[in-house]
């Protein structure tokens, strides 16, 4: 367990020494965010910036004027969603860059390293990193089609199941078992990605196979740290959804809403740093 | 006029004769029948004793009989085929009513000479309507009664009725009469039957009646039925149970050995619940919306006159019989795995509820007039549901989401695919291209909530209260509702029905600008608003200006021109200006072109803050599956 805290704590140490990679990284967020918001309340302001309701609506959600809205201005509505997938896929990309430069920039600690360090290994593993990401990607997908059709064994046909109890109990079974293993495999990955950054080789068969065969023989460490770095998320999420609810609809607390807002995202994106040094420092460890 | 004032006085006379004293009902159609279901061939055996009494001037030659089963005979049914349903049943499942014996009081066998009538369609694989020509005619005023033989095969559910694995719910089951409507009687100009085929959608129209109903089952069977429980008897390895019930227009009934029911109390109507194990914990939310809805009902509209009301909550493998309404039996659908903000068991128990007034009461034509008993029921289910569940949160209340009733409706119609499909005059059978739920339930009930808003609360429910009254146990159409509406209002409403009812109108005002100026040597303000009508539909509305100062000033336009100017002189500056401040125009399709501020929402800073938080928590998520 000691180890796992000092790797947990080393991993801390690497995000205060991070502090630019972090800041661009929530700055890349805070623009690529603009591209979606910017133009939204762009159309609100022009399509309902001058009626009393867009005030009604405000601090609580009101059926009557989103759907007014959606149905009379819905063609506005559709340019922004397809700009929104552009936008989104970029920033899953990017979040594959980032991540790559962040463990490459996490293996120089404690010494000096410069930005570029970090747009360096973006680079160089990035397309090993993507590979990897898709790999899960369909992974997780294909886990939640299981988990549908293990839900759905009598069928869904109303007209052949006797009750819909089975269908509760095995759906909340198998929810419980999809998170539970959502969260191993989100571990495994982030040693593997360790691995890949360690490895010279193109493909990342051989550090997928190592990285699963390495958290097989540490479970228990890697997991107490997934569930101390989890415990901290569900921490301060839990925290910042209390503070919005508390001064939700409330006007004058703009400027309040919008600054914990950002520190809220702020830490999200620390906490991804944290995440990913700390598993390296913890294959260091074992 | 004097064929109907003929009319209503035979009525009156005929009942009393029939019947030896005062009833509620004309009871015209009425039905002793003993039933047998076997529930390893599906089958259902019946024998029924009708009597039926003529109240017209007329001399009737032939009745005509709903075998509503057979809309479930072959995917050739106009049922079946208009429905889009074709190949939803296999053969085994497909089911049918044959009618093989029909004897009236001489003894002479008729069924020989009988025939189906697809009237609507002519469909020759329809036979859902049924002939039989008269060896002896029924005089004017006279009495008829016949005794009649018919088999039915079961259909499996796939709407409204049938058999799923050991659920049975029997609706539309036995061969019904149509209404023989004299001339004078709702638009016919001649004595007439109306009894048209059995259609996908609108199901009703049959006249006030007693039922006897006796139905011989296994024992371990359990029954919801119309009516209240006479007696009980076991007969070797089955059940005879025997149900009454007077001055209704139909007789519904449910079975299954898994029934377990409650039995509560409310204004003297025994309300007795049939659920299956499972699920029993919604008798709460049933019982508590029924007693309120009840109680709406009796203070708005009148008294509830049956002493039973059966509610069945249908198994998930029978939900397709549920959300239906017969007279003194409902059934609802409600779904375990919903938070019990989504309030579908309490939104369905109410509006069929409802039903009991608009359809079973007020026995309107539902296949040729769907508004009059589907959207008068919905407008009310929107009075009734935002009134139990206060603050816009009758059909949702989930994690801050919260939806109303009305605004639901509102939603749903103009949400749909084409609001000017068709007007709210088309027969049911007729929404070929959809548009039967919008229009029929939505639309009505949103232009019944803006005659609500044009006329005040106080007089819609002194309308209703009138045409409950006049109406009651009768079968009015569009132009008494229309008549009662213009009289009690004391307003010919002919403008608002000619555009909501009988055409495809939309009604959409807006508020285009507004502006103040400052006259200096005065110190006084010029303010203008223009106003758009952008919408076919012209209705008055009031238009309402407020000033800096806090003042207010409500003007009235007739809403006609495509646009007008209001402008006036006042001590303080144009703050904003809103059409209709009050909602009264519900139909009106958009709210939010209602008002203009001259100073833009300081609330949109909000708005972009919401919209940036929420987009940067959503591009991080990624950050889980990477
Ligand atoms: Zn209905």
């Amino acid at each position: 367990m000691g180890k796992v805290m000092q790797a947990f704590l080393k991993g801390f140490s690497t995000v205060l020494n991070s502090k630019r990679i972090w800041f661009f990284q929530y700055a890349m967020n805070l623009l690529f965010a603009l591209f979606i918001a910017y133009p939204l309340s762009k159309l609100l302001s022009k399509v309902a910036g001058n009626s009393l309701t867009i005030d009604q609506a405000i601090g609580n959600f009101n059926y009557t004027i989103i759907n007014d809205f959606l149905q009379n201005y819905g063609l506005g509505i559709e340019a922004i969603k397809s700009q929104s997938v552009i936008v989104f896929i970029i920033y899953f990309c990017l979040l594959v860059f980032f991540n790559a430069g962040i463990i490459h920039v996490a293996q120089r600690f404690p010494g000096a390293y410069k930005f570029r360090d970090f747009l360096a290994g973006g680079a160089e593993y990035f397309w090993r990193f993507l590979r990897l990401s898709i790999y899960f990607l369909i992974i997780y997908l294909l886990l939640i089609f299981l988990a549908f059709k293990i839900v759905t064994i009598e069928g869904l046909s109303p007209f052949k199941l006797e009750n819909e109890l089975g269908l509760i109990s095995r759906a909340r079974i198998v929810i419980v078992i999809l998170l539970i293993l959502f969260f191993i495999l989100n571990a495994i990955s982030d040693i593997i990605k360790v691995f890949i950054t360690r490895s010279r080789d193109t493909y990342i068969t051989r550090s997928i196979v190592m990285g699963m065969s390495f958290f097989k023989k540490h479970f228990l460490k890697f997991v107490s740290l997934a569930l101390l770095q989890l415990g901290l998320l569900l921490l301060i999420t839990g925290s910042y959804l209390i503070f919005r609810k508390f001064s939700n609809g409330s006007p004058n607390w703009f400027f309040l809403v919008f600054l914990i807002g950002q520190f809220f995202i702020m830490f999200r994106i620390g906490l991804r740093i944290w995440r990913l040094s700390s598993v390296y420092q913890l294959i260091l460890r074992v | 006029m004097i064929t109907r004032v003929a009319t209503i006085l035979l009525f009156c006379l005929s009942s009393s004769c029939l019947l030896k004293g005062q009833t509620i009902s004309p009871r015209i159609a009425n039905y002793k029948i003993q039933v047998e279901l076997d529930v390893d061939q599906k089958t259902l055996k019946g024998s029924q004793k009708i009597i039926w009494q003529n109240i017209s001037t007329d001399t009737i030659k032939e009745l005509r009989f709903h075998l509503y089963y057979n809309a479930f005979k072959n995917d050739q049914s106009t049922f079946l085929k208009n429905g889009g349903r074709d190949g939803f049943l296999s053969n085994s499942e497909f089911g049918w009513t044959e009618v093989f014996s029909f004897i009236d009081s001489d003894d002479t066998q008729l069924v020989g000479n009988s025939y189906y009538d697809p009237v609507d369609d002519g469909n020759v694989k329809d036979q859902t309507v049924l002939v039989i020509p008269l060896a002896s005619p029924i005089m004017p005023l006279g009495l008829g009664e016949f005794e009649m033989e018919w088999k039915a095969k079961i259909p499996k559910i796939m709407v409204r009725t049938g058999y799923n694995k050991d659920f049975y719910f029997f609706a539309q089951w036995f061969p019904k009469l149509g209404v023989y409507e004299p001339a004078g009687m709702r638009y016919a100009t001649k004595g007439q039957w109306n009894c048209h085929q059995y259609h996908s959608s609108g199901e009703y129209y049959s006249d006030f009646g007693n039922y006897n109903v006796s139905m011989t089952l296994p024992r371990n069977f359990i029954v919801a039925s119309s009516g209240d429980l006479l007696s009980k008897r076991d007969e070797g390895e089955m059940t005879v149970w025997n149900f009454s019930v007077e001055d209704v227009i139909d007789f519904t009934w449910s079975c299954s050995p898994h029934f377990v029911s409650e039995q509560r109390v409310h204004n003297g109507v025994k309300l007795k619940y049939y659920s299956y194990p499972y699920k029993t914990h919604f008798a709460d939310r049933y019982f508590n919306t029924l007693s309120f809805t009840m109680d709406y009902l009796n203070d708005h509209l009148g008294p509830y006159p049956y002493p039973t009301l059966s509610i069945v909550d249908a198994p998930l493998h029978g939900i397709f019989c549920g959300g239906m309404e017969y007279p003194t039996l409902i059934s609802s659908i409600s779904f375990c795995f919903l938070p019990k903000g989504v309030r579908v068991a309490e939104t369905l128990i109410a509006h069929e509820y409802i039903h009991q007034y608009f359809m079973q009461l007020i026995a309107t034509n539902e296949t040729e007039e769907p508004w009059m008993d589907e959207g008068i029921t919905t407008y009310y289910e929107g009075r009734i549901m935002d009134a139990l569940y206060e603050g816009n949160r009758a059909s949702i209340d989930v994690l801050g989401f919260k939806v109303g009733n009305a605004e639901f409706n509102r939603t749903e119609f103009f949400g749909s695919s084409n609001i000017k499909i068709a007007p709210n005059t088309r027969k049911s059978w007729e929404f070929e291209d959809g548009g039967y739920s919008s229009i029929s339930y939505n639309k009505t009930a949103i232009w019944l909530k803006t005659l609500e808003g044009l006329l005040g609360i106080e007089k819609m429910d002194e309308i209703m209260k009138e045409y409950f009254l006049r109406w009651k146990f009768k079968h009015p159409c569009k132009n008494d509702f229309v008549d009662i509406v213009n009289e009690i209002s004391g307003t010919d409403m002919h403008w608002f029905f000619d555009q909501v009812l009988e055409d495809v109108l939309v009604c959409d005002y807006a508020v285009d600008y507004a502006w103040s100026v400052e006259n200096e040597e005065t110190g006084t303000y010029y303010s203008s608003v223009i106003v758009h009508r952008l919408g076919e539909m012209k209705i008055p509305v009031e238009v309402r200006m407020s000033f800096e100062d806090g003042s207010q000033r409500l003007e009235e336009w007739d809403g006609e021109a495509p646009s007008f100017r209001f402008s006036c002189n006042e001590n303080s500056k144009l703050v904003s200006a809103e059409i209709d401040p009050d909602r009264k125009i519900y139909i009106d399709k958009n709210f939010i072109n209602n008002s203009y501020s001259i100073k833009k929402s300081k609330s949109i800073k909000h708005y972009f803050n919401r919209f940036l938080m929420n987009t940067q928590q959503a591009l991080e998520a990624f950050n889980f599956i990477i």
